[in-house]
């Protein structure tokens, strides 16, 4: 679900930028967007310097003009998607709809439908809706009406507030049309996540030395091939006359319109002034380079976290239609709170491993049962990816493990594990092993798995280990293959 | 070095032409290509240059008349929200023999990296 909203969601950028600039032309435009924008804030004394600083800017890095004249479309979309990071969101493990077995702590920023004001992300999983925000997040959102302070003060309260994350589920099945309403009756959980230790922000002075060694690696091959862009179009009389004139309009224009225009105008005119072979070249070492600092981002992005979570569910019944309320168990009237400790560290080789610890209680104790805990639970999981094992395509191995008590009935918190509800008291001992196989590069996968339970019912019908098959679709792939 | 009045740099053969590269507020991430005709020499490595700014000062001495050129890729590490820090850019100085600084700024402006030319006619 998540991979199909995020491919959406950028195809819909893609589309809604070029189209808004391309009209009549094939130059996709959406690789300019963002110094579009520049420029526009800054003809309104918003931008991040004066225009004639953002003009200069704009118009002397020819390297996103010569893309956005020459390059194919699957250049141009690596590198507007190059520009972006995603980290997953999702409701609580416990929550309905939710489908980690073990989570995997990350706090996210940026994913699935964003909202307007860019202060809180969204996602729909099962009938369940999450939106997430932090603190950070609404004062960006509030920086269009309150002035911007950059000081190092201000760097570090803000530093310190990123490590607090809020997040409310809704369960839009509470109510009878199944519509979301984001009323008290559909909200399902709500949760506080802070972060204790995290060193996964690239800008962080501790990744001083993998940036360092990265810019002395990744060679010269994209400045060159701009530098003989350039020398190419100086020789031409005509582009030095474009330039300055688009300059000029650019500097003299009064509403996003014309500088809009300008920048169409500048591409179409400069692609066929353009020298051919540098400028493939552009295309070709930009993505390198993009790569190539994917990885490092991809390192420091698996460096170790240390998350607890605090996590208060509704029960259905609270507040509920009466149809909802029937359907609940009995006993089943008090909110649910869940504190939780997750871990998460780079393994061995390219594997991750997390490790979850978490203890639930009611809030007020139903009739008949003991003073304490719910339950208590610790789970474990190994990320091994696997390079072409047996001359097969890359492969994920995945051990997760997880022990759970339950003292007391879940009472309408059904506790899933493998996608089954535990309902009985008592011991719950899950053991998985699964391995992930891509059938090539057009996103089908077959998942083997091996699962061990002390309960049958979490085999499905074998007394104790079940091998299972499956197979599986990752859309994003299907999706860029088309 | 001197401004041409299409805003085209001018030097002349055996100039020795300085250039300086400054990240602020951003890890240094600017990588010098390579000149046309003539080598790099380095007058002073990265180092910090003051709270927040690191510095790299380089010089090259005009060749043949014709034409030099080189570009400077300049790069934003970005937070997991995507972003460069608060204030974050690169000031590039060019000076020749002359009293003439020409001073460009690289803005923290996606698509990233930002690749900066920069073309002589050499006389």
């Amino acid at each position: 679900m998540k991979r199909v909203v995020l491919a959406g969601l950028c195809a819909a950028v893609v589309a809604i930028a070029g189209s808004a600039f391309a009209q009549g032309s094939d130059i996709d435009l959406a690789i300019l967007e963002p110094r579009i924008d520049a420029l526009k804030a800054a003809r309104i004394g918003k931008g991040v310097a004066p225009m004639a600083d953002v003009v200069d800017s704009v118009i002397d890095e020819p390297a996103p003009f010569v893309v956005a004249a020459t390059a194919d479309p699957e250049t141009l979309r690596f590198i507007i998607e190059a520009n972006r990071i995603d980290k997953q969101v999702g409701a609580p493990a416990g929550a309905k709809g939710s489908t980690t077995l073990v989570s995997s702590g990350s706090v996210p920023r940026l994913l699935g439908l964003a909202l307007e004001s860019g202060a809180v992300t969204g996602e729909t999983s099962g009938t369940s809706l999450t939106f997430q925000t932090n603190p950070v997040g609404i004062l960006s959102a509030l920086r269009r009406y309150v002035p911007d302070r950059s000081d190092q003060a201000t760097q570090n309260t803000l530093a310190v507030l990123r490590r607090i994350s809020l997040s409310a589920t809704f369960d839009t099945s509470r109510e009878q049309d199944g519509r979301f309403t984001g009323s008290f009756r559909q909200l399902s959980s709500a949760s506080a996540v802070l972060s204790l230790i995290n060193h996964r922000d690239p800008t962080d002075g501790r990744w001083d030395a993998v940036w360092a060694s990265f810019a002395e690696r990744i060679g010269k091959g994209l400045p060159n091939a701009v530098r003989d862009v350039q020398v190419g179009l100086e020789a031409k009389d005509e582009y030095t006359s474009l330039r300055a004139e688009i300059k000029t309009r650019l500097l003299a224009a009064r509403s996003d319109a014309e500088i809009d225009a300008a920048v169409a105008d500048y591409v179409a005119r400069l692609r066929p002034l353009l020298p051919l072979e540098p400028a493939a070249r552009v295309g070709a070492e930009w993505m390198r380079y993009l790569r190539e600092q994917d990885a490092e981002y991809k390192k420091v992005a698996r460096s170790q976290i240390l998350t607890f979570e605090l996590q208060v569910a509704r029960p259905p019944v609270e507040d509920a239609s009466p149809e909802a309320a029937a359907q609940a168990p009995a006993g089943a009237d008090s909110d649910l709170w869940t504190a939780r400790l997750i871990w998460v560290r780079p393994f061995l080789g390219g594997s991750d491993m997390s490790v979850n610890a978490s203890a639930s209680a009611f809030q007020r104790l139903p009739q008949g049962l003991e003073r304490g805990l719910r339950d208590w639970q610790i789970g474990a999981k190994l990320d091994v990816p696997l390079a072409g094992v047996a001359g097969i395509a890359k492969s994920q191995f995945t051990l997760a493990a997880m022990y759970i008590y339950m003292r007391q009935p879940p009472l309408g918190f059904p506790v899933e594990v493998n996608g089954i509800a535990l309902n009985e008291t008592g011991p719950l001992r899950f053991l998985q092993a699964r391995l992930r196989l891509p059938m090539g590069d057009g996103g089908v996968s077959i998942p083997l798995s091996v699962t061990y339970a002390n309960r049958p019912e979490f085999v499905q019908g074998e007394n104790e280990i079940r091998g299972n098959i499956g197979l599986t679709f990752d859309f994003d792939k299907l999706r860029g293959a088309q | 070095m001197q401004v041409q009045h299409d805003g085209d740099l001018e030097i002349v053969t055996g100039e020795l032409v300085t250039v300086t590269v400054t990240a602020i507020k951003t890890h240094y991430l600017a990588i010098f290509g390579d000149l046309l005709h003539a080598e790099w020499t380095i007058v002073a490595p990265v180092q910090p240059a003051g709270p927040d700014r690191v510095r790299e000062v380089r010089s090259f001495v005009a060749q043949a008349p014709g034409t030099e050129a080189f570009a400077i890729s300049c790069d934003f590490v970005r937070n997991t929200d995507n972003q460069p820090k608060p204030g974050a850019l690169y000031e590039i100085l060019l000076k020749g023999d002359g009293p003439l600084v020409i001073r460009k700024l690289i803005l923290p402006l996606p698509p990233f990296p930002a690749v900066r030319p920069f073309v002589f006619e050499v006389r």
